[in-house]
């Protein structure tokens, strides 16, 4: 099994310093936002807890009584101006200081104590006693554990010194043990370690999950790096290519002007030497001439490779009428087909007539390609089969054109149309060629808003299929493809 | 320029750690305050719950001249209060405790003085219905506290036990401090004497004035 390779492959995530850097920031943030939230929290409970002791107090004990005189209730007073202490100067600082750890501690402290007044205000009722426990549990939502640390504290005191002056009200006897106050502080730690493991648990999970986007984060950068890194150089890329197109292009011109003046020159030179039999220099000169040609042959090739690479080749489309362009065609390729002893059959559908297309392109793709089929098939058949078809919501001409020649392996067939490239190396050998035909068949096509492919197997043959469309792209037709 | 620019910068960083270092002392100092004035408060709050009211000054025979009536060969239990006091719903409740809890079953009278000029059934509150519901409890209403008065109760929630032979058992409170529930010394010691039939006993009372306001 092979390893798998990373996407990026530079320092990893969990030891870069700067990654662990940002996970401590990131799980700071978090904290802070955590405490901030609570605060809020606690400020609206406390808010709530004022309002519900004062209004209970007025329910239950609204009035103290001597024989047939009454006042208000100290309970009442109680409620409404201790209960309003405890609340007020928390809850303010939640609002003016949230998230600063002294506001927490003193929310702590003063949800103890607002315990203790409720407890009071309804009597001592053990189910009163629930509020000191929910209240620990609220306080580990800020997942700081020295929270848990004054609250505990307040508990065990209140304990402490109401066991020692009013030990009757807190343990029901006249004289509790001194330490009595011990097993009471004792259950509040019990459910102090089950708050602490959560906390714990929490901080954990807080830091993996900053860790992980830290990680990510560090990933996601240098990815956008990379991605800029490679625009660069496929800009440069681009640049270097389109510099070379145009230097071929230029070069090519340069270079087809004095090889024309050879290949004429020479073919004058032939005509004057055949006028004088016996003269020798007629082989020789027609050499230069097949020489210079092939020359001429491979430098248009490269022309037209450039240009469309450079995207200088314009497409200039115009109504035509297949069959006659076929006709020109047959016409080129009879020499070569006849030369190899083949069979040429042309079926043409009845649908198709006239395509609205670059008629020269056209016909260069599908010279080239019966060319090649003559050329790779001896003493069997090249068949050229024309009909229309709808892809979607465009019509389409397709040439299909066929051949009992050479054929070509699957690899062969993968490598076709890149730009000097034959099926083997013995190829040009063997079949002369420059290697671009296809190569420019294939970007023509794409050029016209085609495609072509290849079905070929050795020794059975190969099947070209050119799909073109009959008309262009309206302007709007081409915006919607864009925008899509 | 820069000198300038230099001073301001300066006057800055003062400022800051002077803000940093109020910070620092305003909001301990205002903490502490506020911890001393919640402390103040609460310590208040448990002064008053644990302030036992006038203990009563009962007879220790049965009065002859209360119109309740004693158990003949079974203890009798007396429990005196206020009908609008708060705090001796808690004492209700341990009363409830204690005749659950009593192996004997005393004969129970609950008395709820009416002060005088206070219209009729001023006294059928919520601690009214709720005696009412216990079993086999008489219910009285104390016209101006003539009952109290001859018990020499002064606090409500005093509770009076008489053996069968009229002799006072137990004189006091049931709760462990004014307004709550639980387990207390008086409830004990009343129980005993309930169960024992021999034990004396007294416990603090806590719970409103019967006829007026104490120092």
């Amino acid at each position: 099994m092979d390893p798998v390779t990373p996407l990026i492959a530079d320092s990893s995530p969990a030891t870069d310093p700067g990654v662990a850097a940002r996970a401590v920031e990131l799980c700071q943030d978090y904290e802070q936002k955590i405490h901030v939230r609570t605060d809020r929290l606690f400020a609206g409970l406390m808010g709530l807890q004022w309002v519900a002791g004062v209004l209970f107090a007025l329910w239950v004990s609204p009035l103290a009584w001597a024989g047939g005189t009454s006042r208000t209730h100290l309970h009442v007073w109680a409620a409404l101006f201790l209960g309003g202490l405890l609340s007020v100067f928390p809850a303010a600082l939640a609002l003016l200081r949230p998230g600063e750890r002294s506001t927490r501690y003193v929310i702590a402290v003063a949800q103890m104590l607002m315990g203790a007044l409720l407890i009071h205000l309804t009597g001592g009722r053990i189910e009163t006693h629930f509020h000191v426990f929910g209240s620990l549990a609220f306080l580990a939502f800020y997942r700081d554990w020295r929270v848990l640390v004054p609250a505990t504290v307040v508990v065990a005191l209140d304990h402490l010194l109401r066991g020692y002056f009013f030990p009757q009200s807190v343990y029901g006897v006249i004289a509790a043990s001194p330490w009595r106050w011990l097993e009471h502080a004792g259950w509040v730690v019990f459910e102090d370690v089950f708050l602490l493991l959560s906390v714990y648990r929490s901080i954990r999970e807080m830091r993996d999950r900053a860790e992980r986007t830290a990680a990510l984060e560090h990933q996601l950068r240098t990815r956008a790096v990379l991605v800029e890194d490679l625009r660069k150089a496929q800009k440069q890329a681009e640049v270097a290519s389109r510099a070379k197109s145009d230097f071929l292009a230029s070069m090519s011109h340069e270079l087809r002007t004095p090889l024309n003046a050879i290949i004429l020159y020479s073919e004058l030179l032939e005509e004057e030497a055949m006028d004088r039999p016996g003269d020798q220099s007629v082989e020789d000169l027609r050499k230069i001439q097949s020489a210079g040609k092939h020359l001429l042959e491979l430098i248009n090739g490269i022309l037209d490779l450039s240009k469309i690479e450079a995207g200088k080749m314009s497409v200039t489309p115009e109504e035509f009428d297949v069959r006659s362009m076929l006709s020109d065609v047959v016409d080129t390729v009879r020499p070569l087909v006849h030369k190899n002893s083949n069979r040429l059959t042309v079926n043409v559908a009845d649908s198709v007539t006239t395509v609205n297309a670059d008629v020269t392109k056209t016909r260069q793709i599908v010279l080239n390609l019966v060319s090649n089929a003559a050329k790779f098939t001896r003493l069997g058949s090249v068949t050229i089969d024309v009909t229309r078809s709808s892809g979607g919501a465009r019509d389409y001409i397709e040439f299909r054109i066929s051949d009992t020649g050479v054929g070509m392996t699957p690899e062969q067939t993968r490598r076709i149309f890149e730009p000097f490239t034959q099926a083997d190396v013995t190829t040009a050998r063997k079949y002369g060629g420059t290697g671009l035909g296809l190569a420019i068949v294939s970007s023509l096509c794409q050029l016209m808003d085609g495609s072509i492919s290849v079905d070929s197997r050795p020794d059975a043959g190969s099947r070209f299929t050119v799909l073109l469309p009959v008309q262009p792209l309206q302007p709007a037709e081409n915006h919607a493809d864009a925008a899509a | 320029m820069t000198r300038a620019v230099q001073g301001f910068s300066e006057a800055a960083d003062s400022d800051n750690a002077l803000t940093f270092t109020s910070r620092r002392v305003v909001v301990p100092a205002l903490a502490a305050v506020w911890l001393g004035l919640a402390g103040t408060g609460l310590w208040v709050l448990w002064a008053y719950e644990n302030r036992p009211g006038t203990d009563a000054t009962a007879p220790q025979q049965w009065p002859g001249d209360t119109r309740l009536a004693r158990a003949d060969g079974r203890p009798t239990l007396v429990f005196l209060a206020h009908p609008r006091c708060s705090c001796t719903r808690a004492s209700l409740t341990e009363l409830t405790e204690i005749l659950a809890r009593a192996t004997t079953r005393p004969k129970t009278h609950i008395v709820f003085i009416r002060p005088d000029g206070f219209e009729r059934n001023w006294e059928k509150t919520d601690l009214w219905k709720r005696a009412m519901s216990l079993p086999g409890v008489t219910v009285t209403r104390d016209d101006a506290g003539v009952e109290a008065a001859r018990f020499g109760a002064a606090t409500s929630g005093q509770t009076l036990l008489y053996d069968a032979a009229g002799t006072l058992l137990f004189s006091g409170g049931i709760t462990g401090s004014r307004g709550h529930e639980g387990e207390n010394a008086g409830e004990l010691a009343l129980v005993n004497a309930i169960n024992s039939g021999t034990a004396r006993a007294r416990a603090s009372v806590f719970g409103c004035p019967l006829f007026s306001w104490t120092l």
